[in-house]
């Protein structure tokens, strides 16, 4: 029992640092569209691996240290809104749609991004004060299922892996 | 290996998402088949109104923010914002109704819209 509570906790701690180095690299890959929250959500793909090795808890409790300390780091308590805001409303039709058993990691992938873009304009929303902000939902919910896409495939890919060398077997 | 990497189930997600999209985008054409007239600035719930028509620079300051945006020939642009993306001043000039540029992290949005004077005024009022 301890033995498994020290592991979960190890893995805890790799994924968040891996999802913050993620987070980090995505900084530097420039996107062309002037429209704001486009972006790659690199990091996403270790929230979905930590949702299908470690379960729904251990993926929570990764994605929100992901969101707070990647906020804290690089872009400030704006920031932090709109990522828990995208985080919270993404995980929730994430784990929604797997426990359902049907789509792939790679569909439950674009679900969660798109999610992740309509709760960061429903914050945008609020906050500029403007419901006018969801003209960007067209563009945003394109955007986020493509790049859902490229991160579900390379989750299933690293998934794949993991599962066959039993990596993250607990006990 | 044949096992292929998405099923049914990812394809309707994906046909899902793409009909939000033209669903939302619909919703806000039929909305904007107006004449493109005035420019609305706000921040924070504060807004100003000026005339597509009119050649104006209009400087936005609150705490240390700084938008300058500039009406000219029909077309509105966010001619330089200090906010720390900049994505709103690469965002190339606007002039249809319905049309829009934000600067997130300072909040302030600006839209061509269409319409009469007479509404303008008893908004403004």
């Amino acid at each position: 029992m301890f033995l498994d509570q020290a592991r979960k906790v190890a893995y805890l701690g790799i994924l968040t640092a891996l999802a913050l180095a993620l987070a980090w690299v995505e900084r530097f890959i420039p996107l062309a569209l002037p429209v704001p929250g486009v972006k790659l959500g690199l990091a996403n793909i270790v929230t979905l691996l930590s949702l299908y090795l470690l379960g729904t808890k251990v993926g929570f409790w990764v994605m929100l240290s992901r969101v707070l300390i990647a906020g804290a780091l690089f872009s400030g308590i704006s920031g932090i809104i709109y990522g828990l805001s995208g985080g919270f409303f993404a995980y929730a039709v994430m784990i929604a749609l797997k426990s359902t058993k049907k789509p792939t990691i790679i569909g439950v992938s674009v679900a969660g991004a798109v999610a992740h873009n309509i709760g960061q304009i429903m914050i945008a929303a609020v906050i500029v004060e403007n419901i006018e902000m969801f003209r960007f939902l067209p563009i945003l919910t394109i955007t986020g299922a493509a790049a859902g896409m490229l991160t579900g495939f390379a989750a299933a890919l690293v998934y794949k892996r993991l599962i066959s060398v039993r990596f993250f077997q607990s006990g | 290996m044949k096992k292929s990497w998405i099923n049914k189930y990812d394809i309707l997600i994906l046909i899902a998402a793409l009909g939000i999209a033209v669903f939302v985008y619909a919703v806000f054409a039929v909305n904007n088949a107006d004449q493109a007239a005035f420019v609305r600035i706000s921040q924070n719930g504060n807004m100003a109104y000026f005339s597509l028509f009119e050649n104006v620079r209009y400087e936005v300051y609150d705490n240390g923010h700084v938008n300058i945006i500039i009406i000219e020939n029909g077309m509105v642009r966010m001619y330089e914002a200090n906010c720390p993306s900049g994505v709103c001043a690469r965002h190339r000039g606007i002039g249809r109704a319905g049309e829009i540029i934000v600067c997130l992290p300072h909040r302030v949005v600006v839209e061509v819209i269409g319409g009469a004077i007479r509404e303008i005024d008893a908004v403004t009022r």
